[in-house]
């Protein structure tokens, strides 16, 4: 272990706390490449971060992590400026799940600056937690704090049923990275979403209000 | 062993306890809550409202109408894409939802009980005024962490729901929020333009009596459950696979198992999940494998996460001969 292990901890923390500079990730980035025990060190900070929030902690398969290490060692390394998105698309949807996880460990809270970088900002559209323009924030109505990260819309997106995916829990804590989700799954999200806002309304007792949620839907002469 | 419910009517006592008190007394939540389940149901009414979720503000308006018992609904998106749910063309009755809402409580045959009492403590805040009209506030708060909380806020002259707010109550932050911004009781009015184009028919009510079941059974179902949850309804489809849904009377979640024999080379024995969400609706989609066939569960609807993960972990496969009570 070098001398830079206590800059890469230092860096951790930071965007822990989501109060890292592009520096700091990068260097966590760089780290990660070439030491896997940064990985594992990012897991426990988490939990105990979590702990401190008194989140409810996720614990995942022991043997979730190396599973991830193989899979990054099978994907080809993005770059954290390159617009990597759009070639995320086109895996299919059953390797679209194994990517986002990977994808979502590797890169961490990765900061999506569009004014900072030359290459546009990939296309990560907004969940609920992040929506980079208006902040309608009603008085006495809690919503979780905006992050800082400033993310641009796929057009079209909108209404699209969350188009982002994460390893694991709510859009309310930081560093949880989000990832484009390729079109087979998000139309499989749209779909079950739809599935289930029509069940919960035919057996309910709210009439047609549980359509609301349900975004985009390709109609197909049904 | 069919999975059989009786339904208890038990709210009918509850109103005539409300006119039997003087003036000044307060309206007990109960009577609230099932006078709404009625007033949803059986009258006609038309209006737009707010649906927020995250920082997103969109708008919808909704027609809700009841002619020589048939009933009539219609839900239009205002921002945004077009789109246009409609239902129409079927009897106005009573739901499992409603029945619940209502204060109704479902007994299985095998002695559980089902209501919207066990789970849920209903307290009234007071009043507010919303689009106009005074309204009666009203906190369904969830007894244990498996479910969400709701404040509803009822219109005292109609009985209509005017505003909801889906909350998470260990989170302490609210998911969702629904307000009317204006509302026509007994008018039909539809919004200025309508695009036929943009219509999507759903489907009917599922009407149901005194005794209750559901319209089958998944082969895979979850061990586990969040406690009060009953299956309100199964179907299949080829893409996603078995379907059930289950509800406690304010929240729903559907479960869908697809398993699939291809993919067991690609995750080597290791679960992936991924979660995704709208507003209170959660969607974790998980890949879990098995011996000789990977299961892609996912559980979409209104539920904590860690509820979704229990559940989604603890699928399994019931033999044919037997159902499996829950």
């Amino acid at each position: 272990m070098s001398g830079n292990n206590n800059a890469v901890n230092e860096s951790l923390s930071a965007l822990l706390d989501n109060e890292h500079s592009e520096l700091d990730l990068r260097r966590v980035l760089k780290a990660a490449e070439s030491d896997e025990a940064v990985l594992e060190t990012w897991a426990r900070y988490q939990r105990v971060s979590q702990a401190m929030r008194k989140e409810p902690s996720v614990q995942p398969a022991p043997d979730f992590l190396s599973g991830i290490q193989q899979a990054i060692a099978d994907e080809p390394q993005p770059k954290v400026a390159a617009p990597a998105g759009r070639s995320w698309a086109r895996y299919s949807g059953k390797a679209a799940i194994a990517a986002c996880v990977t994808f979502a460990f590797l890169i961490g809270a990765t900061q999506w600056n569009p004014t900072g970088t030359s290459a546009p900002a990939p296309a990560v559209a907004a969940s609920d937690a992040r929506h980079e323009s208006m902040a309608v924030v009603p008085s006495g109505f809690e919503l979780p704090p905006l992050t800082a990260r400033t993310v641009s819309t796929v057009p079209g997106s909108e209404n699209a049923a969350a188009n982002t995916m994460m390893p694991r829990a709510t859009g309310a804590a930081p560093a949880r990275q989000e990832v484009v989700l390729s079109p087979e799954l998000q139309a499989q999200l749209n779909r079950l979403m739809l599935k289930h806002a029509e069940t919960s309304s035919a057996n309910g007792g709210l009439s047609v209000i549980p359509f609301t949620r349900v975004g985009s839907v390709q109609t197909e002469g049904e | 062993m069919r999975f059989l419910a009786c339904l208890a009517l038990i709210y009918p006592s509850f109103l005539f306890a409300a006119e039997s008190s003087d003036d000044a007394a307060l309206p007990r939540p109960e009577v609230l809550l099932s006078l709404m389940s009625t007033a949803l149901r059986e009258k006609t009414y038309s209006g737009e409202f707010t649906y927020e979720h995250g920082s997103k503000l969109e708008t919808f308006h909704i027609v809700h109408s009841v002619e020589e018992g048939q009933e009539s609904e219609r839900l239009y998106r205002l921002t945004g894409p077009e789109q246009e749910f409609v239902r129409s063309g079927i009897a106005a009755c009573g739901t499992i939802g409603g029945h619940l809402l209502g204060g109704s409580r479902l007994t299985s045959s095998d002695g559980q009980y089902f209501g919207l009492d066990r789970y849920y403590r209903a307290t009234l805040l007071g009043q507010d005024r919303i689009a106009g009209r005074y309204v009666w506030l009203l906190q369904l708060i969830p007894q244990d962490e498996y479910r969400f909380g709701i404040t509803l806020a009822i219109d005292a002259e109609s009985q209509l729901l005017m505003r909801y707010v889906i909350y998470d109550a260990r989170k302490k932050i609210a998911l969702e929020r629904m307000q009317f911004v204006s509302l026509d009781v007994g008018v039909a009015e539809p919004p200025a333009a309508v695009d036929e184009e943009a219509q999507i028919a759903v489907a009917p009510h599922r009407c149901v009596g005194a005794t209750y079941s559901p319209d089958g059974h998944s082969p895979w179902k979850p061990a586990w459950l969040p406690p009060g949850f009953i299956l309100t309804g199964y179907s299949y489809s080829e893409e996603d696979g078995h379907m059930e849904t289950y509800t406690d009377g304010v929240s729903w979640f559907s479960v869908f198992v697809r398993p699939s024999a291809d993919d067991a080379q690609t995750l080597q024995g290791r679960i992936q999940q991924g979660v995704s969400s709208r507003g209170a609706v959660m969607a974790l989609i998980s890949a879990l494998p098995g011996d000789d066939e990977t299961l892609f569960v996912s559980v979409v609807g209104e539920i904590p996460l860690p509820a979704a993960q229990k559940v989604s972990l603890s699928i399994r496969k019931v033999a044919e001969a037997q159902g499996v009570m829950n």
